[in-house]
């Protein structure tokens, strides 16, 4: 069966990155360098001015993402990320007021929040740590929560394992972690194709995000930062 | 590197038939080799492995998309299942993950644990630490006793928590510690250690269980 294409969400990675401006929040997908949108970050880096971004990924890597290091120093106002050691910029960002610490789990549920229309949740991950420090804490059943936000995205980058010309990706393996919430969480995401392939390729229940979220589609051209 | 092994050992003892585990980076990775064939343990992995496997064979093909937490190739096991991070913790919240073993910087007798900052030398970070120390059933802290000298078992953590009154047992190459209501009771100490040497690189004090056990494990024995 002949399947009509819409070819109008490939682009180059310069073309991408046109839409970011000033101030926008920033949502990586990645386990460090692992579905890392490496070739997108590197487009925002060399051929965008936006400044004062608010970044949000789940661990930035000095050693293996570098020019994600210089985006953060050069290009943000504010980070959101759960691991830090490994980042020189992120850890400049937390000396100088300027990163959101956020448990991991939270940080996963804050992007899925945001991809689920709801403002914000109680969790017990933080009760007693400086987590807690200036949120609402809240009694369910005589054990403590604290109230955390929806982190709502300007832009969502993050990679798939294929992306058919709708958009609709599949992911594989451990890949998903951030990278399948990136895109509800982000009010315009583009993905970075490991493969391109005809809508219908990917079968329907293997389908790991739908393209209705997905704006633009890029052909990976490195697995990771160089 | 006896020593890691003997702790990676004396914790896999401690896990049962039928539990779901997260293991941490570090010593607790070594614990999945040393577990009994009559047990059966899935393994969960934080970044989104349900029944994760060891790292492959030399020789075997890596897949670079099945990893652990730590970034290092893994493999999955026949009826694991790939979900994305939101469903990994979601599980660890709900309270589906019956033990959680990590490492600590600072571990006291409150069962407070330290490990995401030393103040003014290094920023770790949190990970998915404080997320399992709070709501896993079972926290298990396996470290080596002292760091170069320095005590980590203390009655009181002088670091930034990582998760508070949470800790209900410490393992390390020189004993075993329950955290209780009634404070950090001794139970266990291993073969080549005496009580005076446990007194002396604890930092906290504790009683010690009037059936005072000797670890039958034989370090010379564990291979890595």
């Amino acid at each position: 069966m002949a399947v009509e294409t819409k070819t109008d969400k490939l682009m180059w990675p310069i073309e991408a990155i046109q839409p970011v401006k000033d101030g926008d929040t920033v949502v990586l997908g990645g386990f460090g360098p692992l579905g890392y949108p490496a070739q997108l970050v590197k487009a925002l880096y060399l051929f965008s001015d936006a400044k004062d971004l608010h970044i949000a990924l789940n661990a930035p890597n000095g050693m293996y993402l570098p020019t994600l290091d210089r985006l953060i120093a050069e290009r943000a106002s504010h980070l959101t990320t759960t691991f830090v050691r490994t980042s020189r910029a992120a850890t400049k960002f937390f000396k100088e007021g300027k990163l959101t610490l956020t448990p991991q789990g939270t940080f996963a549920e804050r992007l899925r929040a945001a991809g689920a229309g709801i403002p914000g949740f109680y969790t017990p991950v933080g009760i007693g740590t400086m987590v807690a420090k200036g949120k609402e804490v809240k009694e369910f059943n005589g054990r403590q929560y604290l109230l955390e936000e929806a982190l709502n995205a300007d832009v969502g980058f993050m990679q798939a394992t294929k992306v058919d010309y709708d958009g609709n990706c599949y992911i594989e393996g451990a890949m998903k972690s951030f990278g399948a919430l990136v895109p509800a969480a982000s009010k315009y995401t583009v993905v970075e194709a490991e493969e391109i392939v005809p809508v219908g390729d990917i079968p329907s229940e293997l389908i790991t995000v739908s393209g209705i979220y997905i704006d633009g589609i890029v052909k990976v051209g490195m697995r990771h930062d160089q | 590197m006896i020593s890691r092994t003997y702790i990676a050992k004396r914790v896999a003892d401690e896990l049962e038939d039928g539990q779901i585990v997260n293991l941490g980076i570090g010593i607790p990775t070594l614990v999945p080799k040393f577990i009994s064939d009559d047990k059966h343990i899935i393994f969960q992995s934080e970044n989104g492995i349900i029944n994760i496997g060891p790292a492959p064979k030399p020789g075997e093909p890596e897949n670079p998309n099945i990893f652990d937490a730590g970034g290092s190739p893994a493999t999955i096991k026949p009826g694991g299942q790939f979900i994305d991070s939101a469903k990994a913790f979601g599980l660890i919240r709900s309270g589906k993950v019956d033990v959680t073993v990590l490492g600590a910087v600072q571990v006291d007798a409150q069962g407070n644990i330290a490990n995401w900052i030393i103040p003014n030398k290094m920023l770790v970070g949190f990970g998915g630490a404080m997320d399992l120390v709070t709501c896993a059933k079972e926290v298990i802290v396996a470290m080596e006793h002292t760091a170069k000298g320095q005590i980590k078992i203390l009655d009181e953590c002088t670091f930034p928590l990582t998760g508070a009154h949470c800790v209900s047992k410490i393992i390390t190459e020189l004993a075993v510690f329950h955290i209780t209501d009634h404070g950090m009771v001794l139970t266990e100490i291993s073969p080549k250690t005496t009580l005076d040497e446990v007194r002396a690189k604890t930092g906290a004090h504790f009683t010690v269980a009037d059936n005072l056990k000797v670890s039958q494990i034989a370090d010379e024995a564990v291979e890595v």
